[in-house]
């Protein structure tokens, strides 16, 4: 019985208190374990999302439903910590975006002409499964936490939150051949880790 | 041609559909044909699966009642309204 971003909005609008905890539920933690990678000072990102709230409430009026909600709301958080960021005369990692899509991919996977060196191996186990690994779900946080930040925000949103490659170029003003870069060596990081525990036993 | 090297950096935007009509045709021939790639791009899958299943933390208490008390005070003054959230 999820209620619709339309429904959502209207409730908001009109002051229902189980509508604004249901959405803070829904994407508050996503929200803030993002703001982290932008902005990595300590609680600024924690501020940056509290503001994030309220801009939400301040826009309702403006919502036209032209996106989904998600994306209205991930939009106006990263706008926020791009006005913190240059307020602090920093900028957020995504102005000097490029170098990565030269580098060759994985060099040490493959021998110098483009081969598998170690070939991936058998999984035994299902998402499902993995996941119900404590020790499993623990690493790929884990794993999200440590990559670069560019590489976690795009995994971020694109695979935890499920927006489009279009909606995630047009926020963090990125083309689509950096964000696809970025998205793929994220997943292939946390393959890695994936890797190390499923095929454990029968790795070298 | 490319190397498996090549088709494995393109896995994701493969997985995803989002290669143009040529670049899709020449990884399909090389899945076909080369096992580990295959495997590869499986993998990439089943870790994007993982990604969108993993679960968020619960919001703590705290943090909720702070945001609900903002949210009151919100509706208390009339729901105000601000021309363009995007902006300070
Ligand atoms: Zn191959």
């Amino acid at each position: 019985m999820a209620r619709t971003d339309k429904e959502l909005v209207e409730a908001l609008r009109a002051g229902d208190e189980s509508a604004f905890a249901a959405v803070v539920s829904r994407h508050h933690d996503g929200l803030l374990r993002l703001a982290r990678r932008m902005l990595p000072a300590a609680g600024v990102a924690e501020e940056v999302v509290q503001e994030t709230w309220m801009a939400v409430l301040r826009g309702l009026a403006r919502f036209e439903g032209r996106s989904s909600l998600k994306t209205w709301i991930y939009r106006i958080l990263v706008n926020r910590a791009r006005t913190r960021a240059r307020r602090e005369g920093r900028v957020l990692p995504f102005s000097a975006m490029g170098q990565e899509d030269d580098q060759p991919f994985e060099p040490e996977r493959f021998d110098a002409s483009g081969h598998w060196k170690e070939p991936p191996t058998d999984w035994d186990d299902s998402p499902q499964g993995m996941l119900m690994r404590k020790e499993v779900k623990a690493a790929i946080l884990e794993a999200i936490e440590t990559i670069p930040p560019r590489q976690a925000v795009v995994l971020r949103m694109r695979d935890l939150e499920g927006l489009s490659s279009e909606e995630v170029c047009n926020i963090l003003e990125i083309s689509e051949t950096n964000q696809r870069v970025l998205l793929h060596r994220a997943r292939h990081k946390v393959r890695t880790v994936l890797e190390h525990y499923l095929a454990g036993d029968s790795a070298p | 041609m490319k190397n498996c090297q090549q088709i494995a950096a393109l896995a994701s935007a493969y997985a995803d559909g989002e290669l143009s009509g040529v670049e899709w045709a020449e990884l399909r021939m090389h899945l076909w044909l080369c096992p580990p790639c295959r495997k590869y791009v499986e993998q990439i899958e089943l870790t994007r699966e993982v990604l969108e299943k993993l679960p968020t933390d619960e919001v703590p208490q705290e943090v909720q009642s702070e945001l609900l008390g903002r949210f009151k005070q919100w509706v208390a003054d009339g729901a105000p309204a601000e021309d363009d959230p995007f902006d300070e």
